[in-house]
């Protein structure tokens, strides 16, 4: 392979995986089997972390679990269950934008925010591995299987 | 002097919008409540069906321009939805990914495993290039972003339309009284 063709299918195959390419897991389980009377919302929490991308967003440079970690802390820190509202928020910020256009691209950083509101859950968990610890007062709040009636026959 | 008086007063006109808005900003609301307390990785998964809607499951050349919405492989619901900007600042339409990420949570009822991201790929930059040289459309200069999420349905019972809306605090968790404590099965 020539050099030249090298360069070419480098080239390609890093555009065919995309700029500013940014995956980030929910911790936990997404629920819509929950009644209005087994949340109860709490403290607002706001979350916002600028990711490095290099090279015009092709490379990344952060973390995939540093929202997950940042939003499960949040909840231990005060004592919630879970997180109702969430929103996503991306964009280039001025900061961003800036440091782009000194570094040509080569440097382009990028901000992304979550926000929610911290809950707590009065319905049993989902049958699985535990995420967060438990708190004292919940020492009755243990893990527990899920009862039938919360069950779908898996189709 | 008063062209370049005219022409420095665009730029930072320009300048200042892009520096307080910020290029390609959306935001989209995640329906349902995140449940912190297990990772439901022993509840069992559903095999939904792909949704009807063609507005949500798109295909085609809809497809490839505003993303293929809401696709089903066995347990696994994927979201691709593709947001519309003009001149890289204002969305223009298809600015959120609710809709979508509703439907995909209504399928079982829940999701584990959840990924939620974006990528500017090589549609958005296909898109981009091809608006530029579309006479008029280019002035615009359309571009797109895409979101994308990914999840395993659950089985579980449909419960009360509880997603997206927001809940009242009637007391701050210090006051709130203990839980009820849940009965294992028998």
């Amino acid at each position: 392979m020539t050099p030249r063709l090298a360069v070419v299918v480098v080239v390609v195959v890093a555009l065919a995986s995309g700029c500013f390419t940014m995956r980030a897991q929910v911790p936990g389980a997404l629920r819509a089997d929950l009644e209005d009377e087994e949340v109860i919302v709490g403290k607002r929490f706001d979350i916002e972390v600028s990711r490095l991308y290099l090279f015009w967003g092709l490379v990344p440079m952060a973390d995939e679990n540093d929202l997950a970690a940042a939003m499960q802390e949040a909840a231990a820190r005060e004592g919630a269950d879970g997180v109702a509202n969430l929103t996503f928020e991306s964009h280039f910020s001025g900061m961003d934008f800036a440091l782009q256009m000194l570094t040509v691209g080569i440097v382009a950083p990028r901000t992304y925010r979550v926000r929610g509101d911290l809950v707590r859950i009065h319905a049993p968990p989902l049958p699985g591995s535990p995420l967060l610890r438990p708190r004292q007062q919940r020492g009755r709040d243990r893990p527990s299987e899920l009862p039938p009636s919360r069950l779908k026959e898996a189709s | 002097m008063k062209a370049l008086r005219t022409s420095l007063l665009s730029c930072a006109v320009l300048l200042s919008g892009l520096l307080t808005s910020g290029c390609y900003r959306y935001q989209t609301q995640v329906p349902g409540v995140v449940d912190l307390r297990t990772d439901a990785s022993e509840t069992p998964l559903a095999r939904p069906a792909a949704p009807d809607d063609d507005e949500l499951t798109r295909k085609g050349a809809i497809g490839v321009a505003m993303g293929r919405g809401v696709q089903v492989e066995r347990s696994r619901v994927t979201v691709e939805d593709r947001h519309v900007f003009l001149r890289a600042l204002v969305p223009a339409f298809n600015s959120s990914a609710y809709e979508e990420l509703d439907e995909a949570l209504a399928l079982g009822g829940g999701l584990r495993s959840v990924e939620i991201g974006e990528q500017y790929g090589v549609i958005d930059v296909g898109i981009t290039l091809l608006g530029a040289f579309v006479p008029i459309v280019s002035y615009l200069a359309p571009s797109t972003y895409t979101f994308e999420a990914s999840g395993e349905v659950l089985a579980l019972e449909p419960g009360a339309a509880n997603r997206g809306r927001a809940l009242p605090s009637p007391l701050p968790f210090d006051e709130l009284p203990p839980p009820p404590p849940f009965e294992a099965p028998e």
